[in-house]
């Protein structure tokens, strides 16, 4: 690729995209002392090697130039949009209180980049090939362009670069901020200003383009950390074309697929990005599973806590979130669980809208079956606790069942169906969709989501968690929230932790496709068992622990047989079906049942654990019942009850009522 | 008088199926007694089987350690029952399981297919001699298998499973017969 | 761990016929304090690797074990009766 080799060992490039970068600085001197400096170069792509990150860059500069005519090109070039900080960057600093304007100059006509991009452009056939639209190239540019401060907000266009406000709290590592100087276009088009950064979320103008971005000094270095956190953004002069693709590119919709098929579906893009870990986050977050990644999604959007990472040991969705039967309901008796698995539920119910992201929720009824009197007097119980939290709740009787499902086992001699517990605003959801669309949400908001590096340490100074040992080297934290169910005992271990928590290993399993005949999830009263049809056809079903203490992630035969005989006592049409695969999850199986969110005896490390087999319903929910508590400090309402202290206070909440015996929960 | 008083009757009665490689027979509800010897105390198999066993073949089983079973096709009388438990002092405590645990005979070539359709054990002759004896799930239901033959068990089980597990055992037999 | 599990009485079995306790952790004496006893019955190592836990054979000799296996892999590496685990330290 031409231009690479010009480029190449230019410094410390980081995983750029979408215009997340992260670059070195060395600071010599006094940020006081006015002076001038190279703030080296950004890349500006998704990679996936750091050696093709600069030929990257060179291309993206001649398909502007094809794209937008050679006087575009000339005027992008002036402008330094592609490069940003090669063009002057202003940097304002307000040590105590005062206020001094740094400058800091690198023209462009001497950055080797655009001197290489002004000579490829002129041949627009070599540059076919490189499917980019100017509009998502733009989005890119722009995005540097205005890199600096915390998190600031404005209307951007082309060549055009915003002022910056400071949003959030002072935080002490942060030295200094800086904004793009305003380098062109119509006064028009200039920045709105946002006084608090909730504006940026709340008011629709301000919602076009937001990003999180800061200066931060370690050591002798200096970083600059810039990240989209949400964004629109107006290209008044630009055609239609790309101001719909543009739109295509940000958000999900009919209208971006069908322009994105128009272009050969090669303009997708990553929905999140890999950014590398940076020296310090106000939150780090350990586990990109569902909780994880929902917290930090709440935390970003609705605590105003962007800079976080969630820190997963291998790819997000690969633990539990991705390993459930994908069932949600909140039909709990007790009142310190059914008020908090209601909320989830609620939350579900406009989960995709909020994700712009398909999950297919689908409530499609959860049925709870049983069997005898005193299981129905139980399920009457239930239902009426339900009704009385505001949840709904239908006891069917025999006949209803019957005419609901037909195929089951009425007459089973032993366990005869007398009716069901029906809450019909439970359902499924898929949820691999559910780490994804809280993965892209998070992202998209500033929060780094870096995969692939295990904590292997916890460091801890005078009762504090200072910062995590990782594979991917030390980061410093302010607050630490442990959100590992499956593994919480292991990693609150390296804080010294011992929790109430056993690990168990949950199985469950997919049946060849059949055609539809299950409507809902169904529950077998008198065995462990229960089920629903996937929308491709095959049976997702699951059934109890497996009884042993275990992290391997699969199960034992003898629980594949306990299943296979309570679902076929259940609906013995099924007798045939042959299984197409089964795996296990690793369940954080606590001492009575019910889940602990809550603060843990060192000062900013919070916990999230204990979700036994029920975690995967409570996603949203316990996302933002832990952002909650670690953005504020305090529980959220629906989530008081899930206190860590509660095993010696005595106030234990055990739905089942089975003791301190966690296989049995 | 209710159509459902108590009577008294044997669990499996004189059930039996025939056939020329399996073969599955109640056997008579004699006696059954449990004894239970100290924890860590002497092995009784040699005492029990002269004092209470009257030295019959596979009168006395192994249930589980410092546990036998001491079994008989005849009906003890209250009387002898106590004398045989008295004879156990102070070596042992003896429970009286006649009318709690059924006995059924399983026999033929196939046999061993057979139980290895219920069962984990290994029931082969070299693992599982003639004479010895253990508790095992057959399916379901836990009984108690002794080996009385080369090719015949005897299957202890627990009353109220008896037909159960009787009608496994048939179930599991048909492909034999 | 296969679905075989060695039973010290009885050789191979399957699991079914087993119960599982959990940890085979030791019992505080009569005069322990709260702390102790929350830590016995609450508070679990909950280890990745080799692991004591209470089996019971309940269909088979019905005597409590002691099962050491790894959580890891599920192979048992030992089983012994309760008895001689008391007796080795293993258990109390």
């Amino acid at each position: 690729m031409p231009g690479s080799k010009a480029l190449h060992g230019r410094g410390p490039l980081r995983s750029p995209w979408l215009g997340n970068c992260r670059v070195q600085v060395p600071v010599t001197d006094a940020p006081r002392k006015r002076r001038t400096q190279s703030l080296g170069h950004y890349g500006v792509h998704h990679v996936q090697g750091r050696n093709t990150t600069t030929a990257s860059n060179a291309v993206t500069v001649k398909y502007i130039a094809r794209l937008a005519g050679q006087e575009m090109r000339k005027s992008l070039l002036q402008r330094r949009s592609v490069f940003p900080v090669d063009g002057e960057i202003t940097v304002i600093q307000k040590p105590g209180g005062g206020k001094q304007v740094r400058t800091a100059r690198y023209p462009a006509e001497t950055h080797p980049l655009a001197r290489e991009a002004a000579q490829n452009a002129v041949d627009p056939v070599r540059l076919q090939p490189v499917r980019r639209s100017a509009a998502s190239t733009y989005k890119q540019s722009v995005a540097l362009a205005s890199c600096g401060g915390y998190c600031f907000t404005g209307d951007f266009y082309p060549g055009g670069a915003s002022y910056a406000l400071p949003v959030t709290r002072q935080r002490p590592h942060i030295v200094q901020r800086f904004s793009g100087e305003k380098v062109g276009g119509p006064e028009r088009f200039g920045c709105r200003r946002v006084r608090h950064q909730r504006k940026i979320f709340d008011k629709k103008k301000a919602e076009r383009l937001s990003y999180s971005g800061c200066f931060e000094r370690h050591g002798s270095n200096l970083y600059v950390s810039v990240s989209l956190v949400q964004g629109e953004f107006d290209i008044p002069r630009y055609p239609f074309y790309t101001h719909a693709t543009k739109l295509a590119d940000m958000r999900y919709s009919a209208l971006s697929i069908f322009l994105n098929g128009l272009r050969g579906n090669q303009s997708w893009k990553p929905a999140w990005r890999e950014p590398q870990p940076k020296s310090h986050y106000d939150v780090i977050i350990v586990g990109g599973g569902g909780h994880g990644l929902a917290t930090a999604y709440y935390l970003a959007k609705e605590f105003g806590v962007t800079n976080v990472a969630v820190i997963e040991k291998s790819y997000i969705g690969s633990g539990n979130v991705g390993r459930n039967t994908t069932i949600i309901r909140s039909n709990y008796l007790l009142p310190g669980n059914n008020p908090f698995y209601e909320y989830s539920m609620k939350l579900w119910e406009s989960l995709e809208q909020e994700l712009n992201f398909n999950a297919m929720v689908s409530q499609r009824g959860v049925l709870n079956l049983f069997h005898s009197d005193a299981q129905r007097d139980a399920y009457t119980r239930r239902g009426n606790a339900m009704l009385l939290h505001g949840v709904d709740a239908e006891l069917l009787d025999r006949t209803a069942v019957r005419k609901m499902l037909p195929f089951l086992d009425f007459d089973n001699a032993r366990f005869p169906i007398q009716g069901g517990l029906l809450q019909r605003r439970g359902g499924t959801v898929r949820h691999d969709a559910v780490a994804w669309g809280y993965a892209r949400g998070a992202d998209q908001r500033g929060v780094d989501i870096i995969q692939n590096c295990e904590v292997i340490g916890i460091r801890r100074d005078n009762g504090r968690v200072t910062g995590v040992e990782t594979t991917k080297g030390f980061i410093r934290c302010a607050k630490l929230g442990l959100a590992a169910a499956g593994n919480s005992s292991r990693v609150a271990s390296m804080a010294g932790l011992k929790l109430p928590i056993e690990s168990h290993v949950l199985q469950a399993f997919v049946s060849e496709g059949l055609k539809p005949f299950i409507d809902g999830v169904i529950t077998f009263g008198a065995g462990h068992f229960y089920v629903s049809q996937s929308d491709k056809g095959g049976l997702v079903f699951g059934g109890d622990i497996d009884g042993y203490n275990s992290y391997a992630q699969r199960g034992n035969l003898a629980t594949v047989e306990h299943v296979a005989e309570a679902g076929k006592a259940m609906i013995p049409g099924i007798s045939r079906v042959r299984v197409l695969r089964s795996w296990g999850g690793i369940m954080d199986m606590s001492m009575d049942g019910s889940p602990i969110i809550d603060r843990t005896s060192l000062d900013n490390l919070y916990l999230n654990a204990g979700w036994c087999y029920g975690g995967f319903k409570a996603t949203p929910a316990s996302g933002f019942c832990f952002a909650h508590l670690l953005a504020r400090g305090v529980a959220h309402e629906t989530a008081r009850a899930f206190r860590f202290d509660r095993f010696e206070r005595g106030h234990l909440l055990d739905e089942k009522g089975q003791g301190a015996q966690a296989n049995l929960h | 008088m209710s159509e459902y008083r108590v009577t008294r009757r044997s669990a499996l009665g004189s059930n039996a199926l025939r056939s020329e490689r399996i073969c599955i027979s109640a056997l008579p509800e004699g006696h059954v007694i449990q004894v239970m010897g100290k924890e860590g105390g002497p092995d009784l198999g040699a005492f029990l089987s002269e004092k209470i066993g009257g030295g019959a073949k596979f009168a006395v089983r192994i249930a589980a350690p410092f546990q036998w079973y001491v079994v008989g096709d005849r009906a003890l009388s209250p009387e002898e029952t106590d004398t045989m438990l008295d004879t156990l002092h102070p070596h042992a405590a003896g429970v009286d399981q006649s009318h709690g645990r059924v006995r059924f005979q399983v026999e033929g070539a196939m046999v061993e297919r057979l139980l290895a359709k219920g069962t984990g054990t290994d029931v082969s002759v070299e693992a599982f001699p003639v004479g010895h004896s253990t508790m095992t799930l057959i399916g379901h239901i836990a009984a108690h298998v002794t080996r009385v033959g080369e090719h015949a068990f005897e299957i202890m089980v627990l009353r109220g499973f008896a037909e159960s597990l009787w009608d496994d055992c048939a179930r599991m037999a048909q492909e034999f017969t | 761990m296969a679905s075989l599990v060695p039973c010290p009485h009885c050789g191979m079995r399957p699991k079914e016929e087993f119960t599982i306790k959990g940890a085979a952790i030791a019992r505080p004496g009569s005069h322990a304090d709260a702390n102790e006893w929350m830590d016995y019955v609450y508070l679990r190592n909950n280890p990745l690797g080799t692991y004591d836990e209470y089996w019971h054979h309940t269909s088979g000799c019905r005597r409590w074990l002691v099962v050491t296996r790894d959580t890891g892999t599920h192979e048992i590496s030992a089983s012994c009766d309760v008895t001689v685990a008391v007796k080795t330290g293993v258990a109390a």
